[in-house]
């Protein structure tokens, strides 16, 4: 079996990953997008969503904040669910597979940005040389070869790996096995504590336990909590903001003042 | 007020170059991160992203074009979603120096967009990752692990809605309202409150998908005096959903104080193997 059409299959996948990654922030990092671009472009769309979920769940605290990226999830997840589907194994191989890519993602990611870093005095030598034109070329260059290491990257790695891979699959023992499908389940909790410490401030932390006790105890669905919580949220913010308003208005008692802030509400 | 809106704009002169300008924008400013550097971050394309609307304002190849430019040069990062905001307010002021003849503080220019991307990443942050990102997940990921389309089509309108609304309405919003009534939404805590609002409704979120994304049972069943213990079914008398949540607070825990999640997801992979020799977990229930 030849290779060459999947590699260039996944490559186009892990190029259009990144594109929307990047481009408007369109979220195509996250491994649901991810795993579903692999399995259409791979022809088992099924499988790429249901590979993409399971993945999705491990790295659901992992975020890029600030261009700092801990994981390159978004490779992790074009490459899992790629051999999750090309050597048609288990889910829990495809999220043990995507780890250690994961890591390999973000560090083909520094090198790119070290370069972009050394040719950010060269955008400003054309400016300061008042040839835009040059400017606008050295724009696109960086771009294309942004998008063109991602497809090579792909490429390269589903030609070259897939047959290293498999036999190593092959050779994992079941009680292996069994222990990586009980991991699969556990390593959300990582994503989740990731995530909450973002948002955590001890004052809101009963609103964390309030959440789990709704589907925990009453078996609440995601929807089910989404619209609680969105009606608590506004709430809250509203009890801020009366908060906010008794105390600058005192020493000033313009009340033109406050209806600029409804204004700027009401758009 | 009204009479300061309805000054004379060389740079927006009628309903068609208007609507031409934001859309122009808008296309160009969804390449934000293209070429973020270690050392500016998203300056050169945020450069970039002006480039054409300086040229009509100053003039093409003039040495007013040049340094404006230059001036966007500066270090640059927000959370790309706000970032036409803080675009299209700093194009009023561009068009306001050239409209003035030199009489504009251009440094002011810089200082608002280095004043503005601070506050703005932290509440684009929260707003996108924290709360749209947790809701789209929670709502979709149930039809994706059943392998349905609907999945990643409500995980991308979802996300993707409020993500260009705020990037349209953002930009129109930066180039009418003035820069002394953003100084003035700042200083009253506007931004704060929504940070807060939107923390709350994440952290429901987070606590739903701990209780419903996190699997951790025990399957340890033994035989004593003559009845069959099952290990789960007293965890589940205590608190249904125990382990799943003793778990993800053990990591949150070790991960508030160090920030090493790779630690942690290995130490989680040596915790399944060591419960499932032990014949604690993945047996059959």
């Amino acid at each position: 079996m030849t290779m060459i059409w999947p590699a260039f299959m996944v490559g186009i996948a892990l190029t259009i990953q990144k594109w929307g990654d990047w481009y408007g922030s369109l979220g195509f990092n996250r491994p649901m997008v991810a795993g579903t671009i692999v399995g259409i472009l791979l022809g088992h769309p099924a499988e790429g969503i249901t590979i993409g979920a399971a993945l999705e769940l491990v790295y659901l605290g992992s975020i890029s904040l600030g261009g700092v990226m801990p994981q390159d999830f978004g490779m992790g997840a074009v490459f899992g669910t790629a051999f999750g589907i090309l050597l048609s194994s288990k889910t829990s191989v495809a999220i043990a597979l995507s780890l250690p890519i994961s890591m390999l993602g973000t560090l083909v990611y520094q090198l790119f940005k070290i370069w972009a870093t050394a040719l950010v005095p060269r955008f400003e030598t054309h400016l300061k040389e008042h040839n835009i034109k040059k400017f606008n070329r050295l724009w696109q260059i960086q771009r294309a070869v942004y998008l063109l290491m991602w497809f090579l990257m792909g490429f390269i790695g589903i030609a070259a790996g897939t047959s290293a891979i498999k036999s190593l699959v092959n050779a994992i023992p079941k009680p292996v096995m069994s222990s990586l499908t009980v991991a699969a389940g556990m390593l959300p909790a990582v994503g989740i504590a990731l995530l909450m410490i973002t948002l955590w401030n001890n004052k809101l932390a009963p609103w964390f336990f309030l959440g789990f006790a709704i589907v925990s105890f009453f078996k609440g669905t995601m929807i089910e909590v989404a619209f609680i919580g969105v009606c608590i949220a506004v709430l809250v913010g509203i009890s801020d903001l009366s908060k906010n308003k008794q105390k600058p208005s005192t020493p000033e008692g313009g009340s033109s003042e406050s209806s600029v802030e409804e204004d700027f509400f009401n758009d | 007020m009204t009479d300061q809106v309805q000054k004379y704009d060389s740079f927006l002169t009628d309903k068609h170059t208007e609507k031409q300008f934001y859309r122009k924008l808008f296309w160009r400013q969804n390449w934000l991160m293209f070429c973020t550097s270690y050392t500016k971050q998203q300056a050169v394309t945020y450069s970039w992203t002006l480039e054409p609307f300086l040229e009509k304002i100053y003039g093409k190849d003039t040495p007013e074009f040049y340094s404006a430019m230059l001036r966007h040069q500066t270090f640059f990062n927000t959370t790309p979603m706000m970032a036409p905001f803080i675009m299209a307010l700093n194009l009023s002021m561009e068009r306001e120096n050239h409209d003035t003849k030199g009489k504009f503080d251009v440094t002011s220019i810089t200082a608002i967009k280095s004043a503005l991307m601070g506050p703005f990443a932290g509440l684009g942050d929260s707003v996108q990752q924290g709360a749209l990102r947790i809701i789209a997940t929670g709502i979709a990921i149930g039809f994706c692990q059943k392998g349905m389309w609907l999945g990643p089509v409500l995980f991308l309108l979802i996300y993707n809605i409020p993500n260009f609304l705020i990037r349209w309405y953002g930009a129109k919003l930066g180039y009418s309202v003035g820069q002394e009534f953003v100084q003035k939404a700042m200083a009253n805590g506007i931004f704060k409150t929504i940070t807060n609002a939107v923390s709350v409704l994440g952290l429901m979120m987070i606590g739903a998908m701990t209780a419903q994304y996190v699997t951790f049972t025990s399957t340890f069943v033994t035989k004593a005096a003559g009845q069959t213990f099952k290990l789960q079914a007293v965890l589940d008398q205590i608190l249904p959903g125990l382990l799943p949540l003793v778990l993800v607070l053990c990591c949150f825990a070790y991960l508030r104080k160090k920030n090493r999640p790779v630690r942690v997801l290995v130490a989680i992979l040596v915790l399944a193997f060591v419960l499932t020799f032990l014949g604690l977990t993945g047996g059959k229930a």
